[in-house]
């Protein structure tokens, strides 16, 4: 059945948004392409009107999944070429892009692969892995070309915190996974084949430094506070969280500042902290703006 | 001002006020270190705008830096001049960011739509040559100009299919764009060349009906050849059709900006450079003739 958006016509041809879409149309979809479709362009001897709108899209079909390998090489790596084509296929079809760049293609990605996965009720752990995965790639991407902290004033550190709330860098993320997907994804990147990913759940923190994305893991109070501090919560509230001692997590917080990860405290400042030899930095403000 | 001091300017401006910056390449990401590196000698380098614009980390680190010593032009892919649906604001609030703070010699997009309905396909989709494309388009530069708070340069796009219903040519279009919206040309003569044989025109009668003082800049590229049609593929060096048309274009409208585009197979930078250098003598000759003509 031809389903193809129906045009309205003037006297001097038809209405110009109304080619678009149906040009579009047969750009995007799959299958034979239609009259409707191929019927206002014009063909030659050497080439039809449908061989025309073909060209269209093979090239917008191959770009898009060359970006998709692009984006996502280690998980190209475990599921192999075509596996990987069905998945990229399949989200392409149900999300098209809508997105002035291509790096931002993958945005749904995860959902995708997460509302599409075949076992019932999330049973299967390689299901997990191959998401987090997806996950780890398209998280790894905003971190390395995202806002960071490398035009900023180094922070003065996390003095005078009791009770209050850690501004975190922006170029900090954790992620939960149910297996070492840094370690393949870095040796992946490295040239090399790593061996499948079997179940080992780990914490992960990535953050980036003098322009290089780092990934490190933590155990899992210290994660847990750490994620309680990215999801805007107090210094006491994610002590609470992440049931450390206090020194303990103060250690965390003090380590966490050297590593550039938390950039200042916005408490509010104590009196004549300005002219205080221990002053709390001000709130971190990005620089890039365009975001 | 540029890295190596090499400063090819041809001793005249370029169409309506911009500089005519000479011989330039385009920036790729996979070069961003090397460029650092080294400062080669190029002239000027050409970005798209769209692998910068939301860039925080190491490729916006390393433009910047690169801006500071060359001369920078920013391309675009997702403007959608020719849809038909409502321009972006925020796109042009995020490209006019962009150029401002490096700064942008000029800013560029093609004569193309991208997508409707909220969708991008990343294709560059042909538009009709209709009078109803002509006034949409002329519409929607000023817009853009106005957003943009400069002139805007526009390039041909190579292109595969035409439409039944077009009322003029695809150069007839773009001299009457020129002259309704105040926009300038980015000739493509790759792009012309690769349309020329999909669609069975004269490439040199194409760039003999544009309006000459009106180009500000040249992309030079390569093409596959697949026996019944062409593709715009820019991972080659440049035919010598492309280069024949390069010295018509020349001749007709003066040493021009020029720039060569290479994206995929991408080679070392120094062979870029080296294919680059092959449109000098063609400026040269015209140099000679246009002193000749003025002594």
């Amino acid at each position: 059945m031809d389903d193809t958006p129906h045009a309205p016509t003037r006297k001097d041809g038809p209405v110009l948004a109304d080619v678009q879409h149906r040009f579009q149309y047969a750009v995007l979809a799959s299958g034979a392409l239609s009259d409707q479709a191929t019927a206002m362009l014009a063909g030659t001897a050497e080439l039809s009107a449908a061989q025309r709108l073909g060209i269209y899209r093979n090239g917008c079909r191959t770009r898009l999944l060359e970006t998709m390998e692009h984006l996502h090489p280690a998980l190209r790596s475990l599921l192999g070429d075509d596996l990987f084509r069905d998945f990229a296929s399949g989200y392409l079809d149900a999300h098209p892009s809508r997105s002035s760049t291509l790096a931002r293609l993958d945005e749904g990605f995860v959902d995708y692969l997460t509302a599409e996965r075949p076992d019932p009720g999330g049973s299967e752990a390689w299901v997990d892995i191959l998401i987090d995965l997806a996950r780890y790639e398209r998280v790894f991407a905003e971190v390395y070309d995202g806002p960071g902290t490398e035009r900023d004033a180094p922070s003065t550190g996390p003095q005078a915190l009791d009770g209050g709330r850690v501004v975190m860098a922006p170029c900090v993320r954790s992620l939960r996974v149910g297996a070492a997907v840094h370690e393949y994804h870095a040796a992946v990147r490295g040239g090399t084949t790593p061996p499948p990913l079997t179940p080992r759940p780990t914490r992960l923190v990535l953050w980036r430094r003098d322009y290089r994305v780092r990934v490190t893991a933590l155990a899992p109070q210290a994660h847990d506070l750490l994620e309680a501090l990215l999801a805007g919560a107090t210094f006491d509230e994610a002590r609470a969280a992440s049931s450390l001692e206090p020194a303990a997590a103060w250690a965390h917080l003090r380590a966490w500042t050297a590593s550039g990860w938390i950039r200042a405290s916005a408490e509010p400042a104590p009196p004549n902290a300005s002219s205080a030899p221990n002053a709390p930095s001000a709130p971190f403000t990005p620089q890039e703006s365009m975001q | 001002m540029t890295g190596g001091g090499h400063g090819t300017g041809h001793g005249h401006g370029g169409a309506a006020g911009l500089p005519d910056l000479g011989l330039g390449l385009g920036l790729r990401t996979p070069h961003l270190a090397y460029v650092l590196a080294e400062w080669p000698e190029v002239d000027w380098f050409e970005i798209i705008s769209e692998n910068f614009m939301d860039s925080g980390g190491y490729p916006r680190h390393a433009l910047d830096r690169i801006a500071e010593r060359y001369p920078v032009v920013m391309h675009g892919v997702s403007l959608s001049i020719g849809g038909s649906d409502p321009l972006d604001p925020d796109y042009l609030a995020r490209l006019r960011a962009l150029a401002d703070a490096l700064p942008a010699a000029w800013v560029s997009d093609h004569v193309c739509w991208t997508g409707v309905a909220g969708m991008n396909t990343h294709e560059l989709l042909p538009i009709p040559f209709t009078e109803e494309s002509l006034r949409h388009v002329a519409r929607r530069v000023e817009v853009v100009q106005d957003a943009l708070r400069r002139p805007l340069v526009l390039e041909n796009p190579s292109t595969y299919a035409s439409f039944t219903h077009s009322t003029m040519t695809e150069a007839e279009f773009l001299g009457r764009l020129c002259e309704e919206s105040g926009c300038l040309l980015l000739l493509d003569v790759n792009n012309v060349a690769v349309s020329a044989f999909n669609h069975g025109f004269d490439p040199g009668e194409y760039l003999r009906a544009l309006p000459h003082d009106r180009i500000a800049q040249i992309h030079i590229a390569g093409h596959a050849d697949h026996g019944t049609h062409k593709i715009d593929t820019h991972d080659r060096p440049v035919s010598e059709a492309v280069w024949d048309l390069y010295a018509q274009a020349i001749a007709l409208a003066g040493p021009t900006a020029t720039l060569l585009e290479w994206d995929d197979a991408l080679p070392a930078f120094p062979d870029l450079l080296a294919e680059l250098a092959k449109a000098r003598p063609y400026l040269e000759a015209e140099d000679g003739v246009t002193a000749a003509a003025h002594g």
